[in-house]
């Protein structure tokens, strides 16, 4: 339990984290990105533009320029990282060690499996369009072919429920069914199951008819059924329905507002 | 023309007026009078004059006035305390303009030139349209006692008459007799200096000690209103100036036995002659230097502006008095794995001017802790704030912006608000106000 004090930081232009789709306005929000984030700082998350920003919006000189020299002499990115954080005195020493821990513990998995668990958290954090480009990154590897089937079924089944969350239900019944194809997982199977019944021109590939039964087929339609249910209960809806009990003229305002949130909240997944 | 460094003495009964570099200290009484055909006003003895003539409306006790929040009905138009005060202190401030731009007309016997005239005619025709504001480098009133409406009201007048708000202080008169005595040599307040200031205002006896510390020295001066103060009218007759001298006395030997005193200072109207207190100046020249000085405040009060002008002041002393605060108050925060204490407000500081806003992040707790920390005293006062209705997360996320400032001497106001944590956390709009008695 303590109370940290934070410097005046005049920030007119704050720095955007392109994998987060946030602006950062503080040293304090820049050091909790790194620490909760950590494996999208990691890589080329310390750019000449973030030492900018260092430099000129957070007015810190000194630690930009040696963040910059270390930069330039082609030193260990973790460790600038862990000069930003020290430097701030946002996380204590303790912290700190931690995250180095963490972050070795990162950079001691296998090149593809970190490169998954990378594009994961961007899936955990709504950046769809992100995510695909690194799966697909996976799938072109020459690594990729000696992963084993259950990996490779990963890859494939994350990649589709990309596709789906950004409407692609045609690419994502294909990546689907490259998973079901390396793992013959019943979920995967279900999920293309619920595909068709998204978009009525997608079907079952004849081969897959077998492998459901009738109860199979009853239950992944009461689950639809139910997931139907709860959208209708949403919190979203229930906006919507608020929206409607106002007059035309707030009504129209606040509908373009609602629009235009939806909007950019899709261009950030994609 | 160089920026105005000016002193000035307010008061309800009378007004002085010091300007750095001029030699004349302008003294006349509170009062201003509007005319009643024409928008003029006019102070001192200018407005009596005119009220006698019977063609101006007079108003006097003016800070009494502006206290109360009063109002003056004046040719049918009502005006509220704040503006009459307004016109009064304009009507002040131009005087010593008028000063300035007449000393061209002044030079030693020699017959100025047209294009001389020109010139200073130019300049006071700028002044004259353009309000004395633009002209005053520094101006520091000095009243009687601080307080919070009265102050308000005077920074309220310093913005109407486009004196920046950096260059407008006020000080307590305790704290114009700091000043003035900080001054002088410094075997003149080596130990202990009295003052008796009698005025229209009263009696009072003002006291400075000097304590030497480890890190700084601390000036503590204090105010006493005495009960036995008299009018001055009662000088006139000398059965009053008798009495009147009998009283000194008895306050004199009240105040000044058994205390070593490097200086006392006789202040106010009342001892700009002294031919009717015999007696209380022969007791209080007893072995001490004894100095006499009318306008003590409104020179007090010019020095800290001839101070202010300065890059580096020439008073390097913790000051305690009316007006300043006598306490510490600080913060433990966190910063590179070491607590250390932040102070939000030093004892010394004008209570007034002490404002101070900072972000704190609230790192696994829902209170602020405020350390209160007296002057030359170990019994430092705890206040927590809890911050109900606040969010609480525990990963460093809870920013809280906390602004410091104090309604008088003994209480301190703070706002606690919630900024949120950037696009992460949204503010909640949550906010705390809390007096905190010191």
């Amino acid at each position: 339990m303590s109370v940290i004090f934070c410097r005046k930081e005049q920030v007119s232009h704050p720095y955007f984290i392109e994998s987060l789709g946030l602006h950062v306005y503080t040293s304090q929000e820049l050091c909790y990105v790194i620490y909760h984030h950590p494996l999208l700082a990691m890589d080329d998350f310390v750019s000449q533009n973030l030492i900018d920003f260092i430099r000129k919006e957070l007015d810190m000189g000194f630690t930009a320029l040696k963040m910059e020299r270390r930069m330039k002499a082609g030193e260990n990115g973790d460790e600038t990282l862990f000069l930003f954080l020290k430097e701030c005195g946002y996380y204590t020493s303790g912290e700190i060690n931690g995250l180095r821990q963490k972050i070795s513990g990162f950079r001691k998995l296998s090149p593809l499996e970190y490169a998954k668990r990378k594009a994961d958290y961007l899936f955990e954090y709504k950046q769809y369009g992100k995510a695909i480009a690194f799966y697909i990154r996976i799938l072109e590897d020459v690594r990729y072919a000696r992963m084993d089937h259950r990996f490779q079924g990963r890859i494939w089944n994350n990649l589709g429920a990309c596709y789906a969350r950004v409407f692609q239900l045609g690419k994502a019944m294909e990546a689907y069914e490259q998973a079901y194809e390396k793992t013959g997982d019943q979920v995967i199977l279900k999920r293309i199951y619920h595909l068709t019944k998204l978009n009525p021109k997608l079907s079952l590939k004849s081969e897959y008819q077998s492998a459901v039964t009738k109860e199979d087929r009853e239950a992944w339609e009461a689950d639809f059924k139910e997931a139907g249910e709860e959208a209708k209960e949403c919190k979203e809806q229930e906006k919507i329905k608020e929206l409607f009990a106002k007059d035309p003229i707030r009504r129209l305002e606040e509908a373009g507002r609602m629009v235009e949130g939806w909007k950019q909240e899709y261009r950030g997944m994609a | 023309m160089d920026g105005l460094k000016l002193g000035l003495d307010l008061c309800d009964g009378y007004t002085k007026l010091s300007c750095l570099g001029q030699d004349k200290i302008w003294a006349f009484p509170t009062v201003v009078c509007r005319k009643k055909e024409e928008d003029v006003w006019l102070i001192g003895e200018d407005a009596y004059a005119s009220a006698l003539m019977g063609d101006g409306v007079i108003v006097d006790k003016l800070l009494k006035l502006v206290k109360k929040d009063g109002t003056s009905t004046i040719s049918g138009i009502k005006y509220r305390g704040v503006e009459i005060l307004v016109r009064f202190l304009e009507q002040v401030l131009m005087l010593p303009l008028k000063e300035e731009t007449g000393q061209i007309q002044k030079t030693d016997g020699e017959q100025p030139s047209p294009e001389m005239y020109a010139a200073a005619a130019s300049e006071f025709q700028d002044v004259k349209s353009g309000g004395p504001g633009p002209w005053v480098e520094q101006l520091v009133i000095t009243v009687p006692e601080v307080e919070a409406r009265l102050l308000d009201c005077l920074m309220y007048c310093g913005d109407y008459l486009q004196i920046p708000r950096d260059r407008l202080h006020v000080i307590s008169h305790t704290e114009g007799f700091l000043y003035y005595v900080l001054n002088q040599k410094r075997e003149m307040w080596n130990n202990q200096v009295g003052m008796f200031d009698l005025s229209e205002e009263g009696l009072f006896y003002y006291e400075m000690k000097v304590q030497r510390g480890m890190r700084n020295v601390t000036v503590v001066a204090e105010k006493e209103k005495l009960d036995e103060g008299f009018s001055l009218d009662v000088l006139s007759a000398p059965s009053g100036m008798k009495l009147a001298d009998k009283i000194l006395c008895a306050c004199g030997e009240r105040f000044l036995q058994k205390k070593l005193f490097s200086s006392v200072f006789l202040a106010g109207k009342g001892f700009e002659n002294q031919d009717w207190a015999p007696e209380f100046m022969k007791l209080v020249c007893a072995r001490r230097r004894v100095f006499v000085e009318p306008a003590l405040f409104s020179q007090g009060a010019a020095l800290r502006a001839m101070d202010l002008t300065r890059g580096k002041t020439s008073y390097p002393y913790v000051m305690i008095c009316d007006g300043r605060l006598d306490t510490t108050v600080c913060v433990n925060v966190f910063h590179q794995d070491k607590e250390n204490q932040l102070v939000l407000a030093a004892a010394g500081d004008s209570w007034y001017e002490s404002k101070s806003t900072v972000d704190f992040i609230l790192d696994n707790q829902n209170y602020l802790e405020f350390f209160i920390i007296p002057l030359g005293s170990k019994n430092t006062k705890t206040v927590k704030m809890v911050l109900e209705g606040f969010p609480q997360r525990d990963d460093k996320t809870v920013r809280v912006q906390t602004q410091v400032g104090f309604l008088n001497e003994k209480t301190m106001a703070v706002v606690v608000k919630d900024m949120g944590f950037g696009e992460f956390f949204p503010s909640t709009g949550a906010v705390l106000r809390q007096e905190v008695m010191i």
